[in-house]
């Protein structure tokens, strides 16, 4: 059972790290409970939103572990063309992904019958999330890829948990900005 | 010009995946609002739960992927020390993490002052939830993984998205659950 100890010891101190930061964000969903409660089409918003920051945060991460670890790019910030060329895919993939999450939440909406905006304020609360999103995600990517790096931890079980973490605190506090641009 | 390229291959149909599929999860949390909302404190819970099944059947997950690619286990749901091992550890994970995460959310209602129904509701329903969460989404995280194989597909480029989606639904449904029971149990609402 030593290998129970060794996953047990490897992931609890992470997963406590990202505990606390997911509370931070389910508290702003508490406090803001009454507005999503009668405006259900924004709880829609929220878990895509998440899931759109996390898996580009950590597809950057993994592929700038891979480069790391190949002798393509070296941990540092500066101009390298691996990392620039990295960073403009992984924005146009964040552009024409929450077009798309501005469209599927019109749809799911559509065809359960939750009340919702109407298409073109749906695309544009998408867009302006993932506007607000990509800087921030790809900042924090590609530091926690160079200090998971830097410090020898393995960016599988380190990055993943962390950037998705952080992820779904800040896709939660986009809906939170944009609910107050749009006066909810 | 070609690595920008292989980016938006590569990342595009996980994303369009992954988007579709909390988008259902979406109107997964709007079906339940009513009853999350029922217990006060609970929605700050949600979170918390959700990124819980993440970390646990995430790496469950990437574990197994690499235990089937180098050959220790054999793509069948049998008794074996690496899957119970691995299990076990999930499912432990899983009731450690949701007691900090009460506690959490708890400390958290009060500083921000928010209502809450009290630490021992909210300790229940996070325990009874993570844990089952946990125990499901093991499980299905196993058998999908295993069937993937089986097809030739690599479960460590497919298992990120569908281990979290399918853990969001089980995650969902099983506070669904603990919710309902609590308000029997403690005669809420």
């Amino acid at each position: 059972m030593s290998s129970m100890r060794k996953i047990l010891t490897e992931s609890f101190p992470i997963l406590t790290i990202v505990t606390i930061v997911e509370l931070l964000a389910g508290i702003q969903l508490e406090i803001r409970s009454e507005t999503l409660i009668t405006l259900p089409i924004l709880l829609v918003f929220i878990p895509p939103i998440n899931n759109l920051g996390g898996s580009f945060g950590s597809i950057l991460t993994s592929r700038i572990s891979t480069a790391l670890s190949l002798g393509d790019m070296e941990p540092r910030f500066v101009r390298n063309e691996n990392l620039e060329e990295n960073i403009v895919g992984i924005i146009i993939v964040g552009l024409i992904s929450s077009i798309y999450l501005g469209l599927v939440v019109y749809i799911v909406g559509y065809l359960t019958g939750i009340q919702s905006f109407p298409v073109t304020t749906s695309i544009l609360f998408g867009i302006l999330s993932g506007l607000m999103l990509t800087t921030p995600i790809v900042g924090v990517s590609v530091a926690v890829a160079f200090i998971s790096w830097n410090l020898g931890l393995d960016p599988d079980n380190v990055s993943t948990p962390i950037i998705t973490a952080i992820a779904d605190a800040l896709g939660i506090s986009c809906v939170m900005v944009i609910m107050k641009l749009f006066g909810f | 010009m070609k690595i920008r390229l292989s980016v938006i291959r590569e990342s595009l149909i996980a994303e369009v995946i992954s988007i579709t599929g909390a988008s259902l999860v979406g109107f997964g949390l709007v079906k339940t609002t009513g009853i999350i909302h029922s217990i006060p404190g609970m929605l700050a819970v949600i979170p918390g739960i959700l990124a819980l099944r993440g970390g646990v059947s995430g790496s469950l997950a990437a574990r197994i992927g690499t235990a089937l690619h180098t050959g220790i286990i054999e793509p069948r749901l049998e008794i074996n020390p690496i899957i119970k091992t691995n299990v076990l550890s999930a499912i432990t994970l899983g009731f450690a993490e949701s007691i900090l995460v009460a506690l959490i959310a708890y400390v958290f209602t009060i500083i921000a002052d928010v209502p809450s129904a009290g630490l021992h509701i909210l300790l229940f329903v996070s325990v009874m939830g993570g844990t089952l969460a946990a125990t499901i989404g093991s499980f299905t995280t196993l058998i999908i993984a295993f069937q993937v194989y089986r097809v030739g597909i690599d479960p460590d480029s497919v298992m990120g998205p569908i281990a979290t989606m399918t853990g969001d639904v089980v995650a969902i449904s099983s506070l669904f659950l603990a919710i309902t029971v609590a308000k029997q149990l403690f005669g809420i609402g």
